[in-house]
């Protein structure tokens, strides 16, 4: 397994220079300039070149490139062009919010999803069942921005229970910390929870109808047993297939939620730069998003094998 | 006391009274720091932290926090002294002295030298237009001692005064002499001024937050605050922005309390605002913002000025305002070529663009000649008053009987797009709707619009040699009354070659919560003032 890792994380480095390349021509090949947007309005066409000339935007595409590559190979992704802050430091900086705020949301997906997937799936037909049916068309056909102003809504604006936006980081206690999050994780869990009870049901429906259940079932086996021990684990690999697929669908939602929060996190930051055409900044999260998912994948492919010890590498 | 009124009193009312869930109590700490915070929800993200380097609004108000200025204007845009103490003329109008006030000093305590004054008005001075039309006068400076210089020029410029202490980008403002030594083209990396606020560069999130601290040692002028002139007082001992890009979010955080001051809420929400009893609404800015349609005079049709006369004769500013806001406290048609609070404000020779008839367009443009050329309009899409304004612009071009066409894009690719000088098919363009405030259109040293030099006028390259020559003329006149004349004279000469085409303007509101105290009207973001109770 130790090699399937080593091998899985070498591939990694072609895939991540492909989505370099990838990134880079893409930004090359969009409209805008960021030497005209930073330069303001009242910028003679002298100061504009001047300032294009000083980041460098006047290069050859080829030869911006290799720099680039360089010093990523060298472990640095840049300054941004707006504010001349190292990009690994900005990323840096909005890491914590949305790692949390992705953290929160995947522990609150996975506590929601499962046993309600698993309880539809026991029930099949019944009441779990078709409310699930409900929660789970209701979650997936929300958009995360409407729901995010309905939630906001109704527990921030008019209960006051909770913040509006913002966000505390960990270090100013767990209290204003959770207070901040738990509104942005509800919202950007209702699709993910509905996605993962409703591939939990199926899944375990499958299984419930296999032979070796019916054999428990006959032995006098406690449901639950059943339920839990036998058939949940074998169940486990959509889901767990799910769960690390869903990461992308998260980051993506996150952009949204974060804004609608005012969550300082990697999505605002990568929306901010996109609009001022920040290109170091858009080339670096990007690069780190893909780093990231690729290593998810990586560590669901690990965990199939602690699941199914059938699966070996 | 039994077991239920026990239980209803700890686990039910407490957390009622508090108004929040009982594992999520809030913190008094923070409610007792809040008091001496203000929260403002920033318009757009502070990047850059050198209001010399870069126009963007949000580096301007980040500078005047953080800086001071030698001289400052008032609401009716006459200078005053602010760091200075006063200024002379002497040699017939070609040289200023200006002392410094005592006890200036920096956040890291050093003191404000006439060094660091020079320094910072010739880096400001190669980058700002009224800066560089300064710098045209400029013989030498001449440290008298550290509270005192002297500015010589080669021959006299009345509006010296004006030009340090104005309230547009870039302001002069001054700066440590090694931060003034840097480059103009490269950023300033420290964030050391003189004042009322200090930056705390360590809890700075681009895009995300950005703090300040009251500093202690800044000594605010007697005066009574007048616009940017007078006393800044820093009236709470720190003040925080968020930058809080979605405009719903923004107004509950500001009805919820957990902001204080909202600079910029979108129009449509106006009303709303209006309707919380805790918010107060007002137009702060008294000079407002204002809409322009810009034409590309280097290509067809809008090279030949008679299609630009058309078109404006065709433009109702109503209309455009309408589209953008339907409370009408909030329109002010503008038929001048600068701002209402200008002290050159006036409609002479403003009658092509009141008069607002299509039928009358559609025969000036057949008599100019239009034969179909292609008309492309840059919508920026992000801004809904520019993009409803664009879409206006559109159909009244279209019932016109023009070819037209609206290009969607975002700022960037606008910024971008309006360099071209091509023709509209080979990457060109022949208008898009712009906005500056008042400030920026206050007097021809500023405007950028007005500017007429053909290759080096602002995008859109209107060349008139004669609105040029006038401009030069407002620059060397003696006085207020000479300056006024040239002034209007280049008004006058504008509204017949048409750089532009005024929309007229809205104003600009803010909101904030009633507990806040000293809000004065001000053309720029100016926190300082601004208390809390």
């Amino acid at each position: 397994m130790v090699g399937y890792t080593v091998r899985r994380l070498l591939i990694a480095v072609p895939v991540m220079g492909i989505i370099a390349l990838i990134v880079f021509s893409l930004l090359y090949l969009t409209p805008g300039d960021p030497a005209m947007v930073l330069a303001g309005d009242q910028a003679t066409p002298e100061q504009i070149a001047k300032i294009r000339t000083s980041l460098g935007l006047d290069q050859a595409p080829h030869v911006r490139f290799v720099t680039w590559l360089w010093q990523m190979v060298n472990g640095d992704l840049g300054t941004s062009i707006f504010s001349g802050e190292p990009v690994t430091h900005m990323i840096g900086q909005r890491l914590q919010p949305t790692f949390s705020l992705l953290m929160l949301s995947v522990l609150l997906s996975v506590s929601v999803g499962v046993p309600f997937g698993v309880a539809a799936a026991a029930q099949r037909g019944g009441w779990t069942d078709r409310a699930l049916t409900f929660f789970t068309t209701f979650g997936l056909s929300l958009p995360s921005f409407i729901a995010g102003y309905a939630i906001a809504f109704v527990f921030a604006t008019t209960l006051k229970w909770l913040p509006v936006q913002g966000f505390v980081p960990l270090s100013d206690g767990v209290q204003p910390w959770l207070r901040n999050l738990i509104l942005p994780a509800v919202t950007l869990s209702l699709v993910y929870s509905a996605i993962i009870a409703r591939v939990t049901r199926a899944s375990m429906l499958e299984v419930l109808s296999e032979d070796y259940i019916r054999t428990a079932r006959a032995k006098g086996v406690a449901p639950w047993r059943i339920l839990f021990r036998h058939a949940l684990k074998n169940a486990a690999v959509p889901v767990i297939t799910i769960i690390g697929i869903g990461i992308a669908t998260l980051i993506g939602s996150a952009v949204i939620t974060e804004n609608v929060f005012a969550i300082p996190g990697v999505g605002r930051l990568t929306v901010d730069a996109i609009l001022h055409r920040d290109y170091p900044i858009i080339q670096g999260v990007v690069l780190m998003l893909s780093a990231a998912y690729v290593l998810v994948n990586v560590a669901v492919d690990l965990c199939y094998t602690l699941l199914d010890p059938r699966i070996r590498y | 006391m039994n077991r239920r009124n026990f239980l209803h009193g700890t686990f039910l009312a407490a957390p009622l009274a508090a108004g929040t869930l009982p594992f999520l109590g809030r913190e008094t700490l923070a409610q007792r720091t809040a008091a001496k915070t203000l929260k403002i929800i920033h318009n757009g993200n502070l990047a850059s932290l050198d209001p010399i380097w870069t126009t963007a609004p949000p580096t301007k108000d980040y500078g005047f926090l953080v800086f001071d200025q030698l001289l400052a204007v008032d609401s009716k845009y006459a200078p005053h002294p602010q760091m200075a103490e006063g200024w002379t003329v002497e040699d017939d109008g070609k040289t200023y002295v200006l002392g410094l006030r005592e006890g200036l000093k920096f956040h890291d305590n050093e003191p404000v030298r006439s060094a660091d004054c020079i320094a910072s008005i010739q880096r400001w001075g190669a980058r700002d237009g009224f800066g560089q039309l300064m710098m045209k006068f400029m013989d030498t400076f001449e440290v008298v001692d550290d509270r005192k210089f002297k500015i010589k020029l080669k021959k006299p410029f009345a509006l010296l005064p004006a030009a340090l202490g104005k309230s547009n980008s870039s302001q002069c403002f001054i700066m440590p002499e090694r931060m003034a030594k840097v480059d103009p083209m490269k950023q300033v990396t420290e964030t050391i001024g003189s004042g009322p606020y200090r930056f705390l560069k360590e809890e700075f999130v681009s895009g995300a937050k950005a703090a300040w601290a009251k500093f202690d040692g800044y000594i605010p002028r007697k005066e009574p605050v007048d616009s940017i002139s007078g006393g800044r007082t820093p009236a709470v001992d720190r003040i925080e922005w968020s930058f809080i890009s979605d405009p719903s979010t923004a107004m509950a955080a500001l009805q919820a309390g957990e902001q204080d001051y909202w600079d910029a809420p979108t129009l449509d929400l106006i009303q709303v605002l209006k309707g919380d009893p805790n918010i107060v609404v007002s137009a702060r800015n008294p000079t407002g913002s204002y809409f322009m349609l810009q034409l590309n005079h280097a290509q067809p049709p809008f090279n030949n000025s008679k299609m630009r006369q058309a078109l404006a004769m065709a433009i109702d500013q109503n209309d455009f305002l309408k589209s953008a806001v339907s409370d009408p406290s909030l329109i002010r048609p503008c038929y001048s070529y600068y701002g209402g609070d200008s002290p050159y404000a006036g409609e002479a020779g403003a009658e092509i663009v009141k008069v607002g008839k299509l039928n009358q367009a559609k025969i000036a443009l057949k008599e100019a000649g239009y034969a179909g050329e292609k008309v492309v309009i840059l919508g920026v899409m992000e801004n809904p008053v520019l993009a409803a304004m664009a879409q206006v612009a559109e159909d009244v071009m279209r019932r016109m009987g023009m070819n037209v066409q609206l290009v969607a894009m975002d700022f960037a690719t606008m910024a971008q797009r309006r360099t071209s000088r091509e023709p509209t098919d080979k990457g060109g363009w022949s208008a898009f709707v712009t906005v500056w405030t008042g400030s920026d259109i206050v007097n021809p040293a500023v405007h950028q619009m007005l500017r007429a030099g053909g290759p080096t006028a602002w995008f859109g390259w209107p060349n008139d040699p004669e609105m040029e020559a006038l401009r030069d003329q407002w620059a060397n006149a003696a006085g207020l009354e000479e300056q006024k004349k040239f002034a209007t004279a280049l008004q006058v000469q504008a509204f017949k070659t048409l750089p532009y085409i005024p929309l007229g303007s809205l104003v600009q509101m803010v909101a904030y919560r009633k507990n806040l105290t000293g809000v004065f009207p001000c053309p720029v973001a100016a926190y300082w003032n601004i208390g809390k109770n």
